[in-house]
Formats: structure tokens, sequence, C-alpha cells
């Protein structure tokens, strides 16, 4: 994610260039760079007849038919799934392991926001012949996993953003889906009015990647990379400040929620219906469906809406890669898993199927099995047709997160989270979000520029 | 020891201070010591000398994510005497602390001269059931104490609802010391009692007898016999008490997913330390804050048993 150097902007420009035929005034397309390919490093590593052990990190559940298949195909590399927690407590045992030399997977499941805060603990998969599907991702996803021209993770989905609404609720109160900011908060007094104990959405104070994703569709770019030790840190930028002006009075006057995600009070809202939508990304619903199973049929999806009538942007949200760490034991079978399960068409479309999960290959976005499928769970509608491929084209390609965004996570959660919960001011949040990183970053050693 | 060495050699010779032989029975015994010594000798070193070498020595270094490990003394040492999240957490424990302490010890003490004095099977039900919280692992705790107070389903929201009241938010900042405190004491007081119940079975007769005889009744014998009885005792779990409160975790670390903004990353100096380490990346001052804290237990207790032996010589 730091400074993009020729190879990259060639390959990604060409990417964007693609997207950019389809959709019109994006932020992400720049014209982009005339040099030829700077290439791999020298030596590619084949991987194709790699053998042995590996070891594979992921808390994604029941997606053992993927490594059956995997070993089918690949014969002669066994691999062995472990649930190391989701996230930040995966995350932290991955640094022990580290830390400590050893233990550490071969393997590893990591969100697209954390792959550059893992630097050049993970290899440059160009060493083993990542480049020759680099070319086959979604640009966006591909921005995410690259650090000066290394490919230091392969996208294995993605998560495109939507609205997803409870159609019986709006149907009973009347609203239609808002296409604007403003028609969305009208909504949302409109509704609250009408049934005191429902709200048409829940403002998590302790999920970070909301905040920072509906901020980018404001434009906010908090993050830039210069070289190596530099860094531009302006997470109270106009988009920031954008989204902290449209959501306090909201909160404020109660017709937003406030609760924690992933708690019992979050989950019981969806399925008692004191939620009427979530504003999330593709993967979303399946962390849904288990819960509000009653309910299943109900729900619709929409497009993001805009801050002007007749934009076309939207953003990413989550959404993962298969990283492989510089320490781990047998890396050319690791870099084979990787790339398979980043990019096999069996694993896009069993996912899809399976998880609802949105694939990170362009590819896969023209197949009708997956582009037309109707998911029971939306009541039959086409959601990846109808909402997550417009949405996947439209998120600019050029947003950058930090080098270590556990940090910056855990201080939205703590600050901004504080401001949602506790009625402070959330333009000031930010502000005082701001001075804390730049504070982190420049005791890390960055030389720090601000905007 | 003197018994041994002095009569085992007599038995062999005439001689009852047969010297050389008094040594190599002495010998014998101090290597069966060692060898019965050694198994915890190893651990304690393994697990505790080592790690707690290791991190002072770690604490002596700055480690950044640009420059990477440089050495720097007592540095870290400096910074967190000046930092305000540190001295916040400690504040916070403090003031968990008094809150808890005094309400486990009352709690406790009343517990127990309650289960010594009955004699009915009641008892013994009562004894089981103040104990079986303890037996919960703290995470199970937390996430129960979590729900029950949960603001919009929690049993007390609902409740409260029913009754056509607002519930108090227990996770606001101004009152979440006191949910925590909360737990803590349904936790712990059984706990505590147990022990204080001992102490109490360990009273001679005798001292009962003779209370009884002088005309003492049940509350009498309670206070002139029962508590100074408990003193030792309850001096050892409030130590006990002080260290569990000064490294308070497990609780704020689950309840942090569900009051974020209120529960911070350094809302107790062991949780700073926690997110220095595995959040933050900044292990070497995770490492003095840790460090720091634990001088800061060393302190607290020993100034209680200071003020405890002074009392005691009174």
């Amino acid at each position: 994610m730091i400074k993009k150097n020729r190879s990259r902007r060639t390959w990604a420009g060409a990417l964007v260039v693609a997207v950019c035929g389809t959709v019109v005034g994006l932020g992400g397309c720049a014209s982009p760079a005339e040099e030829e390919p700077a290439g791999p490093p020298t030596g590619v590593i084949d991987t194709s007849t790699a053998s042995g052990d590996i070891t594979y990190w992921s808390w994604t559940p029941g997606i053992e038919p993927l490594i059956e298949e995997f070993e089918r195909t690949h014969p002669d590399i066994h691999v062995t799934l472990v649930n190391a927690g989701q996230g930040d407590p995966a995350y932290a045992k991955l640094r022990t392991a580290m830390k400590a030399g050893s233990g550490v997977p071969d393997v590893m499941h990591v969100t697209l926001d954390t792959v550059a805060s893992f630097g050049t603990e993970f290899l440059d998969l160009r060493e083993y012949g990542a480049s020759e599907i680099a070319d086959r991702y979604l640009p966006f996803a591909l921005e995410f996993v690259s650090q000066e021209g290394a490919i230091r993770g392969l996208p294995t989905d993605t998560g495109p953003m939507g609205i997803v609404y409870r159609k019986s609720i709006f149907d009973q109160y009347g609203i239609e889906v808002p296409q604007t900011w403003d028609e969305f908060a009208d909504a949302a007094r409109k509704l609250h009015a009408a049934n005191p104990d429902v709200f048409i959405t829940n403002l998590a104070p302790n999920e970070s990647g909301p905040i920072l994703s509906l901020s980018s569709q404001a434009g906010s770019r908090p993050f830039q990379a210069g070289s190596e030790t530099e860094l531009q840190i302006a997470l109270n930028d106009p988009g920031a400040k954008q989204f902290a002006e449209y959501w306090e009075p909201l909160v404020a006057e109660g017709v937003v929620s406030v609760d924690p995600a992933y708690t019992d009070t979050w989950y019981k809202s969806f399925a008692d219906g004191r939620y009427a939508s979530w504003i999330t990304a593709a993967w979303g619903p399946v962390f849904l469906q288990g819960i509000v199973a009653d309910t299943a049929g109900d729900w619709r999806a929409a497009l993001l809406p805009q801050w002007e009538a007749g934009q076309n942007i939207s953003a990413n949200f989550g959404g993962s890669a298969a990283a492989v760490p510089r320490l781990a034991p047998n890396k050319p079978a690791a870099a084979e898993f990787a790339k398979w399960y980043a990019s096999a068409e069996f694993v896009a479309k069993w996912r899809a199927e399976n998880k609802e999960t949105f694939p990170a290959i362009k590819a896969y976005l023209e197949d009708p099995e997956i582009v037309d499928r109707e998911s029971a769970f939306f009541g039959g509608q086409q959601v990846v047709k109808d909402v997550f491929l417009p949405s996947s084209q439209m998120v600019p390609a050029d947003y950058q997160f930090s080098p270590f965004q556990d940090y910056v996570s855990a201080q939205i959660s703590a600050i901004i989270g504080g401001a949602l919960t506790q009625g402070g001011s959330l333009t000031e949040a930010f502000d005082t979000l701001q001075e804390t990183v730049v504070q982190y970053a420049t005791d890390q050693g960055y030389t720090v520029t601000t905007r | 020891m003197k018994t041994r060495s002095q009569t085992r050699p007599a038995a062999k010779t005439p001689s009852p201070r047969n010297r050389s032989g008094g040594i190599g029975a002495h010998r014998a015994e101090r290597r069966a010591g060692l060898v019965l010594a050694a198994p915890f000798g190893i651990f304690f070193v393994t697990f505790f000398i080592v790690p707690l070498a290791y991190s002072f020595y770690a604490s002596l270094y700055r480690d950044r994510l640009i420059g990477g490990l440089t050495f720097t003394g007592m540095a870290n040492y400096l910074r967190a005497a000046v930092d305000p999240l540190f001295w916040k957490g400690v504040l916070n424990v403090v003031i968990f602390g008094s809150m808890r302490l005094p309400l486990i010890m009352g709690f406790a003490i009343l517990a127990a001269l309650l289960i010594d004095a009955g004699t009915s099977k009641l008892a013994k039900v009562f004894r089981i059931g103040i104990f079986l919280p303890y037996a919960v692992p703290s995470v199970i705790a937390a996430l129960i104490w979590g729900y029950i107070y949960g603001p919009t389903f929690g049993p007390i929201a609902q409740i409260a609802e029913g009754l056509g009241h607002d519930a108090p938010n227990f996770f606001s900042p101004d009152i979440v010391l006191g949910s925590l405190a909360n737990i803590a004491v349904w936790q712990f007081v059984g706990y505590n009692t147990i022990i204080l119940y001992a102490a109490l079975r360990s009273v001679s007769p005798e001292l009962y007898e003779a209370a009884a005889l002088d005309g003492a009744g049940a509350l009498k014998t309670a206070w002139h016999i029962k508590l100074p009885a408990l003193r030792p005792t309850l001096a050892l779990v409030v130590v006990f008490s002080l260290i569990a409160t000064f490294q308070y975790f497990t609780e704020p670390r689950i309840f942090a997913a569900m009051a974020p903004g209120t529960i911070t990353p350094s809302f107790t100096p062991n949780l700073y330390a926690y997110n220095l380490a595995f959040t933050n990346q900044q292990y070497s001052y995770s490492a003095a804050i840790s460090f720091a804290l634990g001088v800061l237990v060393v302190i607290a207790s020993s100034a209680w048993m200071v003020h405890n032996n002074r009392k005691g010589m009174r």
C-alpha cells in the first residue's frame, strides 16, 4: 500500500482503464502510466511441482470441501486447516508466532484492509508466479494487496457495499429505497417517528470498516503512502467530516441506533426487526442467515445512497486475501495453494453459492452461474447482478489502508465509537483520531505529513 | 534432621559423635531435598524468572515499525511515569478495587460466620451455592453479565421497561466500574468465604467453651473470638484480592466489545499492556508497562502487609 512504483502503476492502470470504460466520473480513473512493466523480481519459482504439508489459518467456517478439492487436484500437497480466530485475535496469534520465529502458518487468511499492516512479513508472491494472474483481479482489490509493486497476498473475495433491508418493514411504513443520503435521513426520521422501536439502521461504534468505507464514499482518503518511511495521514479530511456531519444529528436525534456489532443485542435486533436495514457488504448476509432464518426471503439489497443525486460512487468493506508469511515452512506449496484458492473457478463458484461471497476476479463477474444467481435469502432477487456487481464497478481504486491498520481500527472504536455512544461531537472525534494516529505514526518512526 | 544424623551412626558405631557418618547422611538428605525441589525450581525458573528477566530486558529497548530495535535504557519507564493513559488505567483499578475489596470481604466474613454458626443442612447448600460462581470461568461470567446488563434485550432492561422505567446504562462511563465490581463480588465472595470458613474451623473449641462459660452469646463469641481469629487469614486474602485488582483484565477485555469507547484499549493497565503488544506492536513499551504494573502491585501489597504487621503488634 506504499508508493506505487512503475510496474504497479502500469498494470493497475490498465485495469483502471477497463473499469473506466464502463463507469464515468471516478476518482480512481487517473491516466495510466506509459512505462513498460518492470516485471517481477528475477527468477520466478515454479510452484506447480510443489509438494509436502502446509497449514492454512482461516476462520471461514465449512470450507473443508474446498480443501478436499485442492488435495484432489494437488495430490502431493496436504493441507491442515486451522481456525485461529476471526480477524484481530488471529492476527495477534500470527504476530506472536512471527515474533517467536516458529509456529507460523504457511498460508494466512487476512482481510484486505490488513494486508499492508504486515508489510514484508508477507512474501512478495510475484516471486512465485503471481504476476501471471494479477491482471485477473478487480483493480481496487489488487490495490489493497499491493505494496511498492510487490503483491503481498491474493484477494479471495471482496466486499462491494450496498444496503441490505427488510422489504416488509419498508413497505409497512411506506419507505422508498433511498437514492441519496438526504432521502435516507428523511426515511430514518419518518420510520422512527412511525414506530419508536424501529431504527432504519444501526451505526456500529465498534466496527471501523463501515465508518472508513462510508467516509471513502464521501471522498475521504485517510492514508497515502509515500516512500517506505513517509506517510500522509488525513483521518479528518473533508470526506471524513462530511460523514461525521451527516451521522451526528441522526444519532443525536436517536433515529439511528448505535449498538455494537456482533453482540447479542445486535443479532437480536436483526431477528426482531428492530433494524430495518444494514449498510454492509456483499458478504454481510452470511452473518444473518442463521440468526434471522424466520425472515429469510424478506430481505432485499440495494445500492448505497449517493451524496449527490446522479453520482455513481460506491465503497468496499471487508473482503479477504490469502497471504504467505515470510517464515512459512513450505513456501512453494503455500504459494501454490494461495494462488489456487484465490483464483480457481471451483472456489469462486462454491463460495458464491454457499457463502454469498463476492468474487475478486473479474472474469467470474461475467459468469451467469454467479451473476444471475437468485438468492433465496433475498426473496429470489438477483443481488449480484442488481446490486453488488454494479457496486464493485463503482469502488474507487485509489484507496489505501495504513501500515498499522489494527491500531487504527482500535482507535476508531475507542474514539469515534466513544463519541457515537456517549453523545460527543463526531466531527471533533475525527480531529482527536487524527491527532492520536499522527502521534502514533511519528512515534513509530514515520515521516508524517498531513493535509 | 538432627535426630536422624545422631541416631543413625549411633547404631553403627559406639561413638555417638561420628562426624563423617553424620555428614554423609546430611549430604544424602540435601540431595533428596534438591531432587524433590527440582521440579518446582525448574518450573519457577522457566516460567517465572526467565520471562521476567526477558521482559525486563525487552523493556530497555524501543521497537519501531520504521527503524527497528534500539537500546534506550530506562526511557520506556520515564515515558510510563508520565503516560496519562497508564495512570488513568491505574486510577480505574484503584476505584474498582475500592468498591470490590470492602464488599467482597464484608460479604465473605458475614457468609463465613453464618456457615460456621449454622448446623442445619441448609448451611451446606448455602456453602455450595455461594461458591458456585467461582467455578464459572471469568470469560463466561463476563458474557453472562454482559447479557444481563444488555441495554435493549437484557433482563434488567426488559423488567425496567415493563415497569415503565428506563434501565440505567450499565456500560456508560460513569457506572461501568460499578457494573464490573458487581461481577467481581458475585464471583469472589464464595471463594473468600471458603477460605475464611476454613480459618474459623481451626479455632480451638476450648476458646468457645471458655467464652460460653463466661456467658458470651453467639454475637459476642463472633465479635470477640471469631473475628480476631480471622485476622491473619483476612490479611492474606486481601493481598490476593489486591493483586487480582491491579491485574484486572478478562472482564474488561470481554466488555470492550459491548462497550467500545467506554472500555478503551487502556482501560486497565494490563489491558493497556496487552493492546500495546498485540494491537499497537509496541512490545518494548508493553513490557515496560507490565513491569511498572508489577512494581505498583509489590508496593501496594507490601504497604498492606506492613500496615497489618504494625496493627498486629499493637
